[in-house]
């Protein structure tokens, strides 16, 4: 011992200095990589929030797709759509996960990457509405080509009637507005047509005057067909009569 | 030759006479219930084989009451009419969903 140098001593000294900071630096480095909830991660308590919509967000579009996939496209715009949303889940799901597995150094760097989930999928503000919409079109063309049917029955029918005729005539004249701004399949309503191309986008001021145009034309388009069935009993009660 | 020819000629003409008249009496009793000269008696044959539909006589002019369709028709137009309710019903709920000032609302913000 007697011969161990002061500056041995500090050699000494300092290895095992530097083993320590290796350790502790290596099971941080563990600890980012599995995502732990280490000290210096921030954000954590903001995960099980992003989670929580992320999940809600993919059951959302889960159940849109089952919807377009019920109906019978008959406007050709489902197919397109349902591919959108199964995209949009994926990268919604993909998104989560980077999000859970990551330690961000602020929580400013959090915001940023959960902030993905709201503005590049717009799920509720764009997907929603935008995926009723084609159904409701998908619905309102089924009914608009059955009362057609019942109309061009009618018209063999009425022979001389006069109320019939005129009755007759008030189920064409709706049904011709409905035909207006639905379209006649396989060429969707201006309005309507629209709605297929909208894309989410940090502004959505342009996405949300298209939606508003269709859905008022859905609405239109719904009053006039209740109007024609109206005048459809109507015409049979006449020939009734 | 000579008397006898009037003779046989007188006989021969007696007989056709005879017979004659005999075919004749049948045919013109038939003449008046077949071959009656007014055509309502046309439809009196018919029902024998076979009576004739509503649908199947000629409409009157002027008269709509004879093109009425059955009830049948008119049964089925009506269940056409509800099958299209049903769609229209079916559109209710995503008419109403593609409001996009609603849907928007779920939206949220990144915490």
């Amino acid at each position: 011992m007697s011969g161990v140098t002061f500056r041995q001593i500090v050699i000494a000294v300092a290895l095992v200095a530097v083993s320590t900071l290796v350790a502790v630096g290596s099971a941080g480095a563990l600890g980012e990589a599995a995502g732990g909830g280490t000290e210096h991660c921030k954000g954590l308590d903001a995960k099980p929030i992003v989670h929580a919509d992320a999940l809600r967000r993919e059951t959302t579009l889960a159940d849109l797709v089952a919807k377009l996939q019920a109906r019978k496209d008959p406007f050709a715009m489902n197919r397109g759509q349902i591919a959108t949303l199964q995209q949009a889940n994926t990268a919604v799901a993909a998104l989560d996960s980077k999000i859970q597995a990551t330690c961000y150094p602020t929580r400013a760097a959090l915001h940023a990457d959960a902030s993905m989930l709201w503005t590049n999928y717009r799920v509720y503000w764009l997907r929603v509405p935008q995926s009723h919409a084609i159904e409701a079109a998908d619905h309102l063309e089924e009914a608009r080509t059955r009362l057609g049917t019942v109309a061009e029955k009618l018209s063999g029918l009425v022979g001389t009637h006069p109320q019939a005729t005129a009755d007759l005539e008030a189920m064409n004249t709706a049904l011709g507005s409905a035909d207006a701004k639905l379209g006649v399949a396989p060429t969707p309503g201006q309005s309507i047509a629209a709605v297929r191309n909208l894309q989410p986008a940090v502004d959505m001021t342009a996405d949300t005057t298209v939606l508003e145009a269709a859905h008022n034309d859905l609405l239109s388009i719904y009053q006039q067909l209740m109007t024609a069935r109206a005048d459809g009993l109507k015409v049979i009660s006449d020939l009734q009569g | 030759m000579n008397r006898v020819r009037p003779l046989a000629r007188v006989a021969a003409l007696a007989v056709v006479a005879v017979l004659g008249t005999g075919c004749g009496t049948s045919e013109n009793k038939a003449t008046p219930i077949t071959g009656g000269s007014t055509p309502t008696t046309v439809p009196s044959v018919v029902p024998s084989t076979g009576r004739p539909t509503r649908t199947s006589v000629p409409p009157t002019a002027g008269s709509g009451a004879s093109n009425r369709p059955s009830s049948g028709e008119l049964a089925a137009l009506q269940q056409q009419l509800n099958d299209a309710g049903s769609s229209i019903s079916a559109a209710d709920s995503a008419v109403v969903s593609s409001d996009v000032n609603t849907a928007k609302a779920q939206e949220g913000s990144a915490p």
